[in-house]
């Protein structure tokens, strides 16, 4: 019988630096894949849901020849509309990744690898993003069938899209991590992320609502979200443009050391 | 009481077995209440987000159409009394279905659907089970929706039989729908895509948001073909028409007797699934 050394049989350890760039990647590729396996779900069904909210309200609202900040109402909405699907499925891409992992108890095979909390933070909300972007996308093709939106500034789109689909990725972090069933990520969805998608200037100008409402709107970072991005499209917008990029760039800045903070700690993910 | 005793001594429990007659209604009403109880074990969920999403629509309705329509509040108190009561009635047709699919669905998959195979219930009473906590759960979101409705546009009921009628018709169509999908779906993609895919658009679209009138004639046919048209039809007149209204009563039998007669197609349907055991008893 021949024996070999066991030296030269063990694997070694892998070295790993300052960034695990492997296990980042990895990650990241799991969450883009979760939701690539249903796209029909996560990609499809927003483009019909889209398209149908798009019907509703040029029929129910557009039929007059009515002009809104300069442009046909179903002009002025369809950028509303991609951002809404945007949002929202970015917000539902990370918050249902950890509750799902939560329940099933897989959350640790996020937590036990070796990850840095940073790591961790940026594979998760770079999902998200992608998911943003790639509904954004769908989306935004499926509307160009039907009304002819045109791109007065694309770096604007793009600013603007991936800074929405960011800062609701690591709000769905950050309510995935508190939420401990399926009921409280809900209740976030249906009391806080539609509400603030839907009454953010999506299908209205904020010029509508009364003076009082106006600082409301200004405080509100979802109004600058759609507003930047529907200037690209429309090259008008409600509130100042710098300072809409900064505020979302801002949120965006102190969501991530939010969100990496929590996962340092392990905020109910390492009771 | 002394203890029957078997012929070794023991005691022997002198459990007389219970003979119900021609219809368990223990049974079914029981299969009824749990459908509600779990509605009811979570209102926030169940009751508030349709509440919450139903009052967004409205009030993104009101604050986009104030300004679309070359009016003053007037028009657009005017199009929110248009679109209120058909919202309702979508969100009546599309909280039957999911609730029944998603609890059948959900029974399939946890094998709790087998208790009910074994119980000593007729597949009609498990499909009258279903159904009534279906209709009652939808009944349950459609009042407040439509409660909403009213105080936010400031109007009544005009024919509350006829409202009451509809509602169930509604309901009931919708809950047996609800049924044959729940059979049929053996994933919950498939629950996603025929809800994401069909009822859905097929709510938006049925005319609860937006007037048939100024649409193409082909448009206007192929929109009648989808029953929550008729479902919109028929609540919106009986909340905003009444007998007073002489417009809109001429389409009112129709909708009753499609509705009618979906709600028995559907119903036989699930019947006859359930009995075969259509993807239970594979």
């Amino acid at each position: 019988m021949e024996y070999r050394p066991i030296a030269q049989q063990a694997p070694r350890p892998r070295i790993i630096g300052r960034v695990n760039e492997r296990g980042l990647w990895t990650l990241y590729v799991k969450e883009v894949r979760r939701f690539l396996n249903v796209f029909t779900q996560t990609l499809l069904a927003p483009m019909v849901t889209t398209l149908l909210f798009l019907a509703i309200f040029t029929l129910a609202l557009g039929r007059s020849t009515q002009m809104v900040e300069g442009v046909a109402y179903a002009i002025f909405l369809a950028p509303g509309l991609i951002m809404m699907a945007m949002v929202q499925n970015a917000f539902a891409n990370t918050s249902s990744s950890l509750v799902i992992s939560k329940v099933q108890g897989n959350i640790v095979d996020i937590l036990m690898p070796p990850l840095s909390p940073a790591e961790i933070t940026l594979a998760l909300a770079a999902g998200g993003v992608t998911r943003g972007l790639m509904v954004g996308l769908a989306v935004g093709l499926a509307m160009w069938l039907f009304v002819p939106i045109r791109l007065h500034d694309p770096l604007m789109v793009l600013y603007f899209a991936f800074n929405a689909s960011l800062m609701l990725a690591l709000l769905g972090m950050v309510g995935g991590i508190w939420a401990e069933k399926f009921d409280h990520i809900a209740a976030v969805t249906n009391f806080v992320i539609t509400p603030l998608s839907f009454l953010s200037g999506t299908f209205y100008s904020v010029e509508r609502l009364p003076e009082s409402w106006h600082l409301v709107a200004f405080l509100n970072p979802f109004f600058y979200m759609i507003d930047g991005f529907r200037y690209g499209f429309i090259g008008h917008a409600d509130g100042a443009l710098p300072v809409g990029m900064a505020v979302v760039a801002g949120v965006n800045l102190a969501l991530l050391a939010l969100t990496h903070r929590l996962f340092t700690v392990g905020y109910r993910l390492k009771a | 009481m002394a203890l029957a005793r078997s012929k070794a001594g023991t005691p022997v429990s002198l459990r007389l077995p219970i003979d119900y007659g021609a219809v368990n209604w223990a049974g079914t009403v029981t299969l009824g209440q749990r459908g509600l109880r779990i509605f009811l074990k979570d209102p926030m969920t169940h009751l508030g987000g349709p509440l919450v999403s139903g009052g967004l629509f409205l009030v993104v309705f009101l604050l986009a159409g104030g300004g679309a329509l070359a009016g003053s509040g007037e028009e657009s108190l005017a199009l929110l009394r248009y679109i209120g009561p058909g919202m309702a009635a979508f969100m009546l047709a599309f909280h039957a279905f999911e609730q029944v699919t998603h609890l059948l669905i959900m029974d399939k998959m946890e094998g709790v659907i087998g208790d009910f195979l074994m119980a000593p219930l007729t597949p009609a009473e498990i499909l009258a089970g279903y159904l009534l906590s279906g209709a009652a759960t939808a009944l349950l979101v459609f009042a407040p929706v439509l409660l909403l409705v009213l105080l936010i546009s400031g109007m009544g009921i005009q024919a509350p039989l006829a409202l009451l009628g509809f509602a169930l018709l509604g309901a009931l169509l919708f809950a047996a729908t609800g049924v044959v999908v729940g059979l049929w779906a053996q994933r919950w993609e498939h629950f996603a895509a025929v809800e994401n895919f069909f009822v859905l658009p097929l709510g938006m679209l049925s005319g609860a948001f937006f007037s048939l009138e100024g649409l193409h004639p082909p448009l206007q046919w192929a929109l009648q073909v989808n029953p929550i048209y008729h479902l919109v039809l028929g609540i919106r007149w009986s909340v905003i028409g009444g007998p007073g209204a002489g417009t809109g009563t001429a389409a009112l039998l129709p909708a009753a007797l499609v509705l009618l007669g979906l709600v028995l197609a559907t119903t036989f349907l699930a019947w006859r699934l359930i009995a075969r055991g259509y993807h239970i008893k594979d």
